[in-house]
């Protein structure tokens, strides 16, 4: 599954809300905001976890060694995709760790991260209004069945 | 039946094993026999390795290896994981069917009779590494890579216990001392304050890298251990003032691995710059203890050894002070090591229920039958895979218990490449 141009841009968007969950032992889901998700290239998605024992990243660690999805949710006016992946690797070393940090100590220099953690995408889904819209509005007499009546 | 090692089969043992402890996250079970049965690289693989930018092994301390290192290639320290899981690259001969290093599509891969079981990744190498002291000493002999985020010193590549044919059973310290300048691989038995206060000062600049770093080395109980004191705050106060004009910090993240000491002389060591604790007592049972470390017997006792290590946490402060092991030599030959793995699992943990309710914590580095050592010489052989598994799950639970897991970070899984239990801190 690759990662589209239109995706790529909004995760770079300062200004977009995004979302991470993640499933414990017992699927039970935890929702947090990641600022510093991106699109690493066409096939890979990256953050930084702050924290070794954040409940995030015990349910990345379980969700990769026990090969379950995590969700990503991302958006900004109009514009939304959810993200299904899989964990892939927890990087801990390198340049990739570096650069991620370096973002990071600039906006937190008293953080201690714990790693970047890359996500490989195995399904992308298009929220945009205007596109469920679409796909409602494809439906069989749509405009018969589906109309408020009466909107103000 | 009785276990063989050399006669079980790498790939049906880690099935077994995976199988009986399903909520085991397999890559900590792959680690621990990764250690045990080591790893046989492909020429490719090892051509790869060559490239500069990887980190090779200046082989200080102990050789780690199943067999002596004779080839020219350079072989890396730490790996990881795809989750993080550091591991210590350890060569192995055949007969102990060991796991293979290959490349799939470039990439690197433990595979088990074919088949890949994880992508690894080798560390890069630290800038320091290819400097020199003004001594001419290369400085990754002086601050060796223990993980990505961590170094050690290692000051003295000789323990007295050698001298007197006392040293403990495990130990290659002194064999590999010779055994890498017969190799013509240069060499240095001690380090001086000088060389260790350049080296940290390079180390130090490569910033945003290190978490964490320890001394370790030979111990001299000469004048109660005064001489060998004596020079390691010398080398501590070399680190702490590299720390100080690199950092601009009065302190730095510093562990030592030594003898048990007076308090006054831990108050020096912590004065001079030591925030964390070693006393390695290696192994929980007080007769095996004896004939496993003769010369630590002699120095010091076992009591003795247990009554300092615990007192030092008034010094250094609960969680600061660790107890290493050798986590299987609970199992070598007979009467050294028990030969139910149910007994020799518990003896451990009474071990470290004792310690850990004391405020010490239990770690170590997991047993490798390495050339040189006594326990080599006697046909030793590791113990069998469920017999780490059940340690460390047991261990896993007493953290629990004890409720302390957040107070052993000084040893995490990122600082400790050659023992299981710090994985398991991270499901704490």
């Amino acid at each position: 599954m690759k990662i589209s141009l239109e995706l790529k841009g909004l995760l770079e968007d300062p200004e977009s809300v995004k979302l991470l969950t993640t499933t414990d032992k017992d699927g039970v889901p935890h929702t947090v905001l990641k600022g510093s998700l991106a699109a690493l290239d066409e096939d890979f998605l990256a953050y930084v976890e702050l924290f070794e024992g954040s409940r995030s990243q015990k349910n990345m660690l379980h969700n990769l060694w026990f090969k379950k999805l995590v969700t990503i949710a991302v958006c900004k006016g109009g514009l939304a995709y959810q993200i299904k992946g899989e964990p892939y690797r927890f990087i801990i070393e390198g340049a990739l760790r570096d650069s991620f940090f370096k973002e990071v100590w600039k906006r937190m220099p008293e953080a201690n991260p714990s790693g970047v953690w890359l996500i490989r995408p195995k399904e992308v889904i298009d929220e945009s209004y205007e596109t469920q819209l679409k796909k409602e509005q494809d439906r069989i007499n749509y405009s018969i069945w589906f109309q408020y009546l009466g909107r103000p | 039946m009785e276990y063989k090692f050399l006669e079980s089969k790498r790939k049906e043992e880690f099935d077994i094993v995976c199988q009986k402890h399903p909520n085991a996250p397999r890559s900590f079970l792959l680690k621990t026999d990764l250690l045990r049965r080591g790893l046989a690289p492909t020429e490719p693989a090892m051509k790869r390795l060559q490239d500069p930018y990887y980190e090779h092994c200046p082989e200080v301390l102990f050789q780690w290896h199943h067999a002596d290192r004779t080839t020219d290639y350079k072989v890396p320290g730490p790996f990881c994981f795809n989750d993080g899981t550091c591991v210590w690259f350890i060569l192995s001969p055949p007969p102990y069917d060991p796991y293979t290093l290959d490349l799939i599509n470039d990439e690197f891969w433990i595979l088990s009779d074919g088949e890949p079981l994880e992508e690894v990744h080798f560390f890069k190498k630290p800038e320091y590494y290819d400097k020199m002291t003004t001594s001419g000493v290369p400085m990754q002999k002086v601050a060796n890579l223990g993980g990505p985020d961590m170094f050690y010193f290692c000051q003295s590549r000789h323990c007295h216990s050698w001298s007197e044919g006392l040293q403990c059973k495990f130990c290659d310290m002194d064999y590999n001392a010779k055994h890498q300048m017969k190799m013509g691989r240069g060499f240095k038995i001690r380090i001086t304050p000088d060389e260790i206060y350049e080296t940290t000062c390079e180390a130090l600049k490569e910033k945003g890298r290190w978490r964490f770093m320890f001394l370790t080395g030979g111990a001299d109980p000469r004048e109660k251990f005064e001489r060998e004191l004596e020079i390691n705050i010398s080398l501590i106060k070399a680190i702490t003032k590299a720390g100080k004009e690199i950092l601009g910090v009065d302190r730095l993240p510093l562990n030592i691995i030594m003898t048990p000491l007076e308090e006054e002389q831990n108050r020096r060591l912590f004065d001079a710059g030591i925030s964390g604790l070693g006393n390695y007592i290696e192994v929980w049972d007080k007769e095996k203890w004896k004939l496993t470390c003769p010369g630590k017997e002699k120095n010091i006792g076992y009591d003795k050894w247990i009554e300092k290590t615990l007192k030092a946490v008034d010094i250094f402060g609960k969680g600061n002070v660790v107890c290493g092991f050798v986590p299987g030599i609970e199992m070598a030959p007979p009467p050294y090591g028990f030969t139910d793995i149910d007994e020799a699992v518990n003896s451990s943990l009474t071990g470290y229920d004792f310690l850990l309710k004391n405020g010490v914590i239990p770690v170590g580095s997991n047993w490798s039958v390495m050339p040189g050592t006594e326990f080599f010489k006697m046909g030793a052989t590791p113990p069998p895979l469920e017999f780490y598994a059940k340690l460390d799950i047991g261990r896993y639970e007493l953290m629990k218990k004890h409720e302390i897991g957040i107070l052993a970070h000084q040893w995490y899984y990122k600082h400790q490449p050659l023992a299981g239990h710090v994985d398991w801190l991270r499901l704490l």
